[in-house]
């Protein structure tokens, strides 16, 4: 068979080994000066190593615990024995780090001592949990300093046993001696017959029959002697399914009270037997009783004579010269209930003979003073007669006071330990154990088990952290799982997935944190999982429905460009209107100069449309309608425009209208278009009612009178209806060239504008007027001061001038004198003329719309025709501008002239 | 066929009124044509003679097209009138408009009998007398 050649690591792989480990490595010569430190620690204080040598390193060891370090060092390396010890050092951060620093002397390969090696690694992780325990076992540490006892922690399911100093003390050994220690060490000290004791009482108090595990047993002492120690101890852990876990326990060495007992039962025996040696064996039981603080008496039935032995007296505070005191002084020694007690069970002992072991509590003054520890039995002569009673009586006050202090200590970890594990088990949360170097999870809750999708069963003690784990994330887990370990650092958070059995992905959020437990040195982490699956699917929704919603206002941005519509978006309650790029553009706006709020869309707002618009948007925000409405703006240049307006109101739950949101499109095009047809609509009705009414009419006459003509025989008649004739085909001929001119004005787009002097074309037409104005003596006055000229063509100033003046004299009244006003001014960049007379007027409510329509006369008049108006009107609207009329009868009539250059 | 005691002839046309009642008055049918010139003169009289109903006429013939108050806003103020009116009174628009929105707002008008397109020959007088009768 081949064996594996075992090769010692050569000298490359080994520095390798030193220069890359995580450990702080440091030799020092055989004069214990400091000669080499590695790359870590170097490292880690951010030091050359120049700094370091001799003993420049010590340097950034903290003051405080300096003296302890250098004493230590210095008396281990003076006896050449291993040492391992505790202090802070300064890292290369400024912050102080607790180090574990071990250090062992080398050899050299003829045996010579060299000088020591050592490593230091960063405990201060555990030193913080420690931190958190370490008052209660300060605490616990005082009690057990106090009572001189040896303490064990005991792991019962791995048999790990930790015991102090002063436990291996008891036996004559060093911790180290002993070391390492187990439950092994217990048994292989322990007196065989003590242990079957001990073993019988371990298990009543782990079926609960008793509470305190407590045992008197004989140990083995170095010496080869047995020595008595009494054993107490508790179970302060146990495992899910009800098996003790871990064990605190004290001893105590109770070998000279054992002795002290012995020695006086032996002492008794040998008084027995001879009364010569009583005065030597009473001194030697004076001795005795002196080391162990046990007093005795002795009663004598007969006599009733009682005796005290010296340290009787000396417990109970009376003279030793004295005779003990009577019974109603010895009764004032205890409390009337343990007198009680004892005189019951003195009285029992006296009449029968069964022997009593009592604790009493003493009092003075009716004040607890203490406790102390009785025994009694019966003397009994050679025919089995009782003659007398002894006992002896220890002061156990000060041991009774440490046991209850740490029964309360315990019971203060044992609520901490119990708190831990409701905590643990009925979590919210996943919670689980888990074993540091192999990642096993020791321990786990119910909820842990529901989140893997797994039994408690199958987990615990058989799946590790990793192999439950998304591939893809166990990486970052791990890297932080070395820190961790390091002690670089105490814990750590990961997003991450687990993958349930049946394939599914668990998204979790686990913190880890990792944790050192009383008695159990091996390292291990908790680590706390909260399932956050449906959070991260709500935030992958959410991403898509973000993705959506930016590609939704990409296409929209998109679109409203492509439509030219400017978008606004108002906050109603704080008045805070947004605008885009398009809006400013639309309403001729500089961005940067603007105060954006709705006054500076109102003010952008034609005058005549601003009080519908607003009403509009009232009506809008009050719900009565939806917001879609044309309406003209008016450019800083005076440029005016139709812009359409749709917007959406968006409302809190109670209805009340939060935001307005809206597009803003030019329609100017097209209402113009749309204006244009209306108008040239109306202008084919207007000319199919000519042709109907104006037409038609002389045309049936026409007909009628040749009807006539041809049935009539008398030459008078005939020559009636041929002059009717005449003068209606006269008519017809009259209607059909004003017919013919009203088209032209239509379609004569190619007139020319000029600018034109107002007065200089008024003049002229009253100069052509003058006869008639002279008639009836009319006063013609003339303001022409805001606005002298007009870019129009000059054809139609005439017209305009012509028929409005002579309408105003031919309408005169013939009441008064006639006075004629005419007057220019400018209202939003356009020439407004006004005519003013004050003639016959005209019943608005009659003439209505119909007084600019062809062949329409309100008047009785001879010379009324119905043409002037109708006229002037289609030059002024041809050119883009407005007539219209205020008038009352009997006092006079205003028209208007809205003038405008541009041709339409 | 009774005779038609009053006919009101409502038409600024002076050439169509002056041949229209000659020929009413060459069929013998009515005993009195009155013509009025336009609207308001015609609503004038029958306000003031609204009580007196032997004044007033079975039958108006009514132009829509004439100075001053047409056809349309005399219609709407005799219907103003209309519950005051002692009388039935036929009337009858007589236009020269073949215009079929004035011929069917016409015929909207409960006051209006029927539309009659000019000229008033004595076939369509005769049918409009039948039917008064």
């Amino acid at each position: 068979m081949r064996e594996f050649e075992h090769n010692e690591l050569n000298l490359e792989e080994l520095n390798t080994i030193i220069k890359q480990s995580n450990t702080l490595i440091w030799r020092s010569n055989n004069k214990g000066l400091f000669d080499y430190f590695n790359t870590t620690w170097l490292q880690f204080t951010g030091r050359s190593i120049e700094q370091e040598i001799g003993n420049g390193w010590t340097e950034n060891i903290h003051p405080e615990d300096y003296n302890n370090y250098h004493e230590t060092y210095l008396e281990h390396f003076r006896i050449r024995k291993p040492f391992e010890i505790e202090y802070r050092l300064k890292r290369e951060d400024g912050v102080y780090r607790w180090m574990l620093d071990k250090g062992a002397p080398f050899v050299d390969t003829d045996g010579e001592f060299k000088g020591f090696l050592g490593f230091c690694v960063d405990i201060t992780k555990s030193k913080k949990i420690e931190g958190k325990l370490e008052k209660e076992q300060e605490y616990l540490a005082g009690i057990l300093q106090g009572t001189n006892s040896g303490t064990w922690e005991w792991n019962i399911q791995t048999g790990e046993t930790v015991f102090n100093e002063r436990w291996a003390n008891i036996i004559g050994y060093t911790l180290e001696e002993i070391s390492p220690t187990s439950i092994d060490t217990w048994t292989k000290y322990c007196h065989p017959d003590d242990l079957e004791t001990s073993k019988e009482l371990l298990e009543k108090h782990f079926y609960g029959d008793l509470d305190y595990y407590e045992v008197e047993a004989r140990m083995r002492h170095k010496n080869g002697e047995w020595v008595w120690v009494l054993g107490r101890g508790r179970v302060m852990a146990w495992t899910k399914d009800g098996q003790p876990l871990l064990m605190l326990g004290t001893h105590q060495d109770i070998t000279e009270r054992k002795h002290a007992i012995e020695k006086l039962r032996k002492s008794e025996i040998r008084l027995r037997q001879s009364k010569e040696k009583a005065e030597q064996i009473a001194g030697e039981l004076e001795e005795s009783q002196k080391i162990a603080h046990l007093g005795s008496w002795y009663l004598d039935v007969a006599t009733n004579e009682v005796i005290w032995s010296e340290e009787l007296y000396k417990m109970y505070g009376f003279d030793s010269s004295l005779p003990p005191p009577p019974y109603t002084e010895h009764m004032k020694l205890f409390t009337a209930e343990s007198w009680n007690i004892l005189s019951e069970e003195l009285a029992k002992t006296r009449d029968t003979g069964i022997p009593y072991e009592l604790v009493l509590e003493m009092a003075k003054e009716g004040k607890h003073k203490g406790w102390v520890w009785v025994k009694g039995e019966a003397v009994f002569n050679n025919h089995n007669e009782i003659v007398g009673l002894r006992g002896v009586a220890q002061d156990i006050t000060r041991r009774k006071q440490m046991d209850l202090q740490l029964k309360v200590a315990k019971e203060k970890v044992d609520f901490i330990s119990k708190r831990f594990q409701i905590m643990f088990h009925q979590a919210p949360l996943g919670m689980i154990l888990v074993d540091s170097s192999t990642g096993i999870i020791r321990e786990l809750n119910p909820k842990f088990a529901k989140i893997t999708g797994r039994t408690a069963k199958e987990i615990q003690h058989h799946i590790d952290w990793v192999s439950i784990t998304h591939p893809d994330d166990i990486q970052e887990d791990w890297d932080k799982m070395k820190l961790l370990n390091n002690g670089e650092i105490d814990g750590f958070n990961i997003q991450k997935r687990y993958i349930r059995p049946n394939g599914e992905e668990v998204w979790v959020n686990v913190t880890i944190a990792s944790v050192e437990e009383i008695g159990n040195r091996r390292k291990q982490h908790l680590r706390m999982i909260e399932d956050i699956t449906s959070k991260k699917q709500s935030e992958k929704a959410l991403l898509k429905e973000k993705e959506r919603a930016e590609a939704s206002e990409n296409r929209l941005l998109i679109a409203s460009q492509a439509a030219q519509l400017g978008i606004w978006d108002w906050d109603v309650e704080e008045d805070y209107l947004v605008w885009d790029d398009r809006m400013y553009k639309l309403f001729g706006q500089n961005p940067q100069k603007i105060k954006t709020n709705y006054e500076l869309w109102e003010s952008c707002f034609y005058p005549e449309d601003k009080e519908r618009v607003n009403q509009a948007i009232e009506d809008a925000l009050t719900g009565i309608k939806d917001f879609d409405t044309v309406f003209r703006i008016i450019h800083p240049d005076g440029n005016q425009f139709y812009i359409r307006g749709h917007a959406l109101v968006l409302r809190d739950q109670q209805g009340n209208p939060l935001r307005m949101i809206g597009v803003n499109k030019d329609v100017t095009e097209s209402k113009t278009r749309e204006l244009i047809l209306e108008s040239q609509n109306r202008q084919l009705i207007d000319f199919s009612n000519i042709v109907a009414h104006n037409l038609r009419a002389p045309l049936v006459n026409i007909e009628m009178l040749v009807d006539v003509l041809e049935n009539s025989n008398s030459v008078e008649e005939q020559q009636l209806f041929s002059g009717q004739l005449k003068s209606v085909v006269y008519h017809l001929n009259e209607v059909f060239n004003e017919l013919i001119e009203s088209v032209q004005i239509r379609q004569d787009t190619e007139i020319q504008s000029e600018t034109i002097v107002l007065k200089d074309r008024l003049d002229r037409i009253l100069g052509s007027l003058q006869s008639q104005i002279n008639a009836c003596q009319a006063d013609i006055q003339i303001d022409f001061d805001k606005a002298s000229t007009i870019l129009y063509p000059k054809k139609y100033v005439d017209s305009i001038f012509a028929n409005l003046v002579s309408n105003a004299i031919k309408y005169r009244s013939l009441d008064r004198k006639p006075i004629i006003k005419l007057k220019t001014e400018k209202v939003n960049g356009l020439v407004v003329l006004t005519v003013t007379d004050n003639g016959l007027g005209i019943d608005m409510s009659l003439a209505k719309d119909k007084i600019f329509k062809i062949r329409k006369v309100f008047h009785n008049h001879p010379e009324a025709k119905g043409f002037g108006l109708f006229m002037i009107k289609t030059q002024i609207e041809a050119m883009g501008g407005k007539i219209w009329v205020e008038s009352a009868p009997g006092k006079g009539s205003s028209f208007f002239v809205k003038f405008k250059s541009r041709k339409v | 066929m009774t005779a038609i005691k009053k006919l009101f002839l409502v038409d600024d046309d002076k050439v169509f009124t002056f041949l229209t009642t000659r020929i009413i008055a060459k069929n013998n049918l009515v005993e009195q044509v009155k013509v009025f010139g336009n609207g308001l003169d015609i609503l004038n009289f029958i306000a003031e003679n609204i009580h007196d109903v032997a004044s007033l006429p079975e039958i108006i013939l009514l132009d829509l097209n004439m100075p001053i108050m047409d056809g349309w806003q005399f219609l709407e103020r005799y219907i103003d009138l209309l519950p005051k009116i002692d009388k039935e009174i036929k009337i009858y628009v007589l236009s020269s408009s073949i215009f079929p929105e004035d011929i069917d707002k016409a015929k909207t008008i409960q006051a209006v009998s029927d539309y009659i397109i000019k000229p008033l020959t004595g076939d369509k007088l005769i049918n409009i007398l039948r039917k008064n009768s």
